[in-house]
C-alpha cells in the first residue's frame, strides 16, 4: 500500500448525532461526536449507563433501532464515505471489513443454528466461499481464539457452550472475514475475571496480527487502562474528554473524569475501607434542546460560565470540554 | 476471640442435572464438605468465578437451601431446627440485581414493610419513614414503584428492607456487580456506614477483587464448591498462598496504564463441575502442581485464622 494509507485515519467520525423520537419530544442520545481509529490503534469508549456509547457504535454500523435518526458531518471509512452508502453496499462492508461483537453471547447468537452455520454464513456470502473454504476458516479461528475440538464445535448449537466459550465463538465470527476495523462493545463484562484477562489478551494478539483498527467500549476502567491507545469519555451523549490512556489516568482534565477515577477502590492506593468518592445526583435528562455544560450539576467547581456551552480545549492529543480545569 | 455468629461443618450441597437426553440424571456437587466460620463485626469476603459454589452457600447460610450433609448453626443453635422466620429476623439478604428482586407492583413503602407483616410486627409508617431516611432514600419515593427508580434507588430500597428486621448477618451477593461505577461507590460506601452504625456483620460475595479488598476484613476463596484459601485480608491480598489465588489476584486490573493485559497462566480449561478432577481440583490449571497433586486430595493446613489447602506446603514438599 502507499503512503497516504498510513497518515489517513481508518474511520473518522466529524459530528455524529443520533436522536430518538420519544413521547416526550426527541431524545438526544448522541450529540455531535468527533473521534478517529488508525489501523493498528484501540480506542476506548468510556462511560456510565445511557452516555451514549453504544448508540455511537451502532450508528457506525448502521444498525440503529428503526425509529431513530442518525446525522453526520463526516464518516468516512477506508476511504469511502459511509453516509452516503446505499444500504446494500452497507451491508456488503458489514461483517467483512467492519465488524461487531455485542455484548450478549447469549442473545447475539441465534439459539436455532449451529456455531459453524453462523461462522460460515458471513464468509461464504462476503467471499463466495465454498462450504468447504468456510468450514476451515472457521476452525482455523475458533482454534485461534483457544477452543478446543473446534472441528466437534461447530455442529454445537449455543446453549451448549459456556458463557466464556460463546463469547470466544462471537470473537471468532466477527474475525472470520479479516476485518479493518472491529467494534467491540463490552466483550469482557460477563466473563470471569480469569477469562476477561485471556480474552483482551485475545484480541490484541489479534489486532497485531491483522493491523486491525479497534473500538472498544466498556464502563470498566481497568479494562481500559491496560489495553486502550486512547481513551474518549462521554458523558450523556458527548465525547467530554479525549486523550492516550496516560493522559486520562494520569492527569484527567474534566471533573467527570476525575470523579470517575474517584469512585473505584485501587488496590495500593484506596486506603481499605475509606469513604469511596461518589457522583452526586443524576444524568440530565437528554429529552429537548440541552444547554451549558451537562455535568453542571452534579459538579462540585461549577460556576455561573458553566452554563454556556463549553468549548473544546485542546493540548496536543488531550482535548476536554470544560472552562474549569 | 470474637463470638462465632454463623458457623457450618462439612456441608455440602448436591444438585440433581440432567446430562442431557440419553443420559439421565447426574449429580453435580456445588459445595463439598466445606466449612467456614463468620464471626462478629467481620466482613467475610467470598470470592471465585462463576460456578463455584459461592451463591449456593449463600443459600445455605441464609436457610434458603438445605444442605445435603453436614449441619449449619446461628450462634451454637442448628439452622435446620429453627424455623424460618427466625432465621430471617437475624439473617438478610441483599441480592444483585435490584431490577428483578424488587415486585414491581408494590410502592417502595410496601417492599420495605413487607418482612414486618411477615412477622406481625406494627409500627410500620413510623420504622419505613426512618428506614428509608438511614439508607439515603427522599421520603417522596415512598409511593413510588421500582420501575419509576433508578438503579442506586433500587438497591437503596432493597438494602432497606433487609434491614427493617434490625438482623446481625446481611448476606450481600454481588451486591453492586449491576450498578454503574459511580453509583457503586454510593452503596459500598452506604453498606460500610450501615455496618458502623448498626454493628452488622457482612457475607460480602463478589466477582470484583477490588471492591472486596476495599470492604472486607477477610477473605475466603472458593474453587469448584471447596474454600481453597483463607486469610485476612490484608495477608490474602499482600500474600497469597494458594496457586489459584495467586492466578486470580493476577487477573485483576487495576486502572493503570503502564501496566499491561496478564497472562495469568490458568489457561482456558474450566473444569467440568459434573466431573471434578481427582487429587486436588484445580491440578489442571495449576502452574506449580506436583505428581502427587493429581492424586491425593490436599490436606488443610491452618494457622491462626488462616488456611490454604495445597500439597505445596505439606511438610516433605518437594
Amino acid at each position: 500500500m502507499s503512503g497516504p494509507l498510513l497518515t489517513v485515519p481508518l474511520l473518522e467520525v466529524r459530528g455524529l448525532s443520533v436522536d430518538i423520537p420519544v413521547p416526550a419530544g426527541t431524545l438526544r442520545a448522541v450529540r455531535g461526536v468527533s473521534f478517529t481509529v488508525k489501523r493498528g490503534e484501540t480506542l476506548c469508549l468510556v462511560g456510565e449507563s445511557g452516555c451514549g456509547k453504544s448508540m455511537t457504535a451502532l450508528a457506525l454500523m448502521d444498525l440503529l433501532p428503526r425509529r431513530a435518526r442518525r446525522t453526520v458531518g463526516a464518516l468516512r471509512f477506508g476511504g469511502r464515505d459511509l453516509a452516503s452508502l446505499d444500504p446494500g453496499a452497507m451491508n456488503a462492508l458489514r461483517g467483512d471489513r467492519l465488524s461487531m461483537i455485542f455484548q450478549e453471547p447469549m442473545t447475539a447468537l441465534n439459539p436455532a443454528y449451529t456455531i459453524g452455520n453462523q461462522l460460515e454464513e458471513g464468509y461464504r456470502r462476503h467471499r463466495r466461499s465454498s462450504a468447504e473454504g468456510a468450514r476451515a476458516r472457521a476452525v482455523h479461528l475458533l482454534e485461534k481464539v483457544g477452543i478446543a475440538n473446534a472441528a466437534r464445535r461447530l455442529g454445537q448449537y449455543p446453549h451448549q457452550l459456556s458463557g466464556g466459550l460463546r463469547q470466544r465463538v462471537m470473537i471468532a465470527m466477527a474475525l472470520m472475514c479479516g476485518p479493518d476495523l472491529l467494534v467491540a462493545d463490552e466483550p469482557t463484562t460477563a466473563l470471569d475475571v480469569t477469562i476477561q484477562a485471556q480474552i483482551l489478551l485475545l484480541l490484541r494478539s489479534l489486532q497485531r496480527e491483522l493491523d486491525m483498527g479497534m473500538i472498544l467500549i466498556t464502563h470498566d476502567l481497568g479494562v481500559v487502562a491496560r489495553i486502550a491507545d486512547r481513551v474518549a469519555v462521554m458523558y450523556a451523549g458527548q465525547i467530554v474528554e479525549t486523550g492516550t490512556a496516560e493522559e486520562i489516568f494520569a492527569a484527567p482534565r474534566h471533573p467527570y473524569t476525575r470523579g470517575l477515577l474517584a469512585c473505584i477502590p485501587i488496590p495500593g492506593r484506596t486506603r481499605p475501607g475509606a469513604e469511596l468518592g461518589a457522583i452526586p445526583g443524576m444524568v440530565p435528562s437528554l429529552v429537548g434542546t440541552l444547554t451549558g455544560c451537562s455535568f453542571r450539576e452534579r459538579c462540585d467547581q461549577a460556576r455561573a460560565v458553566c452554563a454556556d456551552d463549553p468549548p473544546l480545549r485542546a493540548a496536543a492529543t488531550h482535548e476536554y470540554r470544560c472552562v474549569l480545569t | 476471640m470474637s463470638d462465632v455468629l454463623l458457623e457450618a461443618r462439612g456441608v455440602s450441597r448436591d444438585f440433581a442435572v440432567s446430562g442431557g437426553l440419553f443420559r439421565g440424571r447426574q449429580t453435580l456437587r456445588a459445595v463439598d464438605a466445606l466449612d467456614f466460620t463468620l464471626r462478629r463485626g467481620e466482613v467475610l469476603g467470598l470470592v471465585g468465578e462463576s460456578g463455584c459454589g459461592k451463591s449456593t452457600l449463600a443459600r445455605i447460610l441464609l436457610g434458603l437451601l438445605a444442605p445435603s450433609a453436614g449441619t449449619v448453626t446461628l450462634s451454637g443453635v442448628e439452622l435446620a431446627s429453627l424455623d424460618r422466620k427466625a432465621v430471617s429476623r437475624r439473617v438478610q439478604p441483599v441480592f444483585q440485581d435490584p431490577y428483578s428482586s424488587l415486585n414491581p407492583r408494590k410502592s417502595v413503602s410496601a417492599i420495605i414493610a413487607l418482612p414486618l407483616r411477615v412477622h406481625g410486627l406494627g409500627g410500620e409508617r413510623e420504622k419505613v419513614r426512618e428506614m428509608m431516611e438511614l439508607v439515603g432514600l427522599p421520603a417522596r419515593l415512598a409511593d413510588s414503584y421500582p420501575g419509576q427508580l433508578s438503579g442506586g434507588q433500587r438497591q437503596r430500597v432493597a438494602i432497606a428492607r433487609a434491614l427493617i428486621m434490625r438482623p446481625e448477618i446481611v448476606i450481600c451477593d454481588e451486591p453492586t456487580s449491576a450498578l454503574d461505577v459511580s453509583v457503586q461507590s454510593q452503596i459500598l460506601n452506604l453498606l460500610q456506614r450501615l455496618r458502623r452504625e448498626l454493628g452488622l456483620t457482612y457475607v460480602f460475595i463478589s466477582h470484583n477483587l477490588a471492591v472486596v479488598e476495599h470492604i472486607a476484613t477477610r477473605v475466603a476463596v472458593m474453587y469448584l464448591g471447596r474454600i481453597v484459601e483463607e486469610a485476612d485480608t490484608a495477608s490474602l491480598f499482600g500474600q497469597p498462598r494458594h496457586p489459584y489465588t495467586r492466578a486470580l489476584l493476577a487477573s485483576v486490573l487495576t486502572p493503570d496504564p503502564a501496566l499491561d493485559i496478564p497472562d495469568t497462566g490458568l489457561g482456558i480449561a474450566f473444569p467440568n463441575p459434573l466431573d471434578p478432577p481427582p487429587g486436588c481440583r484445580f491440578h489442571p490449571r495449576c502452574a506449580e502442581a506436583l505428581p502427587r497433586c493429581s492424586s491425593a486430595v490436599p490436606r488443610v493446613h491452618a494457622a491462626g485464622q488462616a488456611r490454604v489447602e495445597c500439597h505445596l506446603y505439606e511438610e516433605n514438599a518437594t
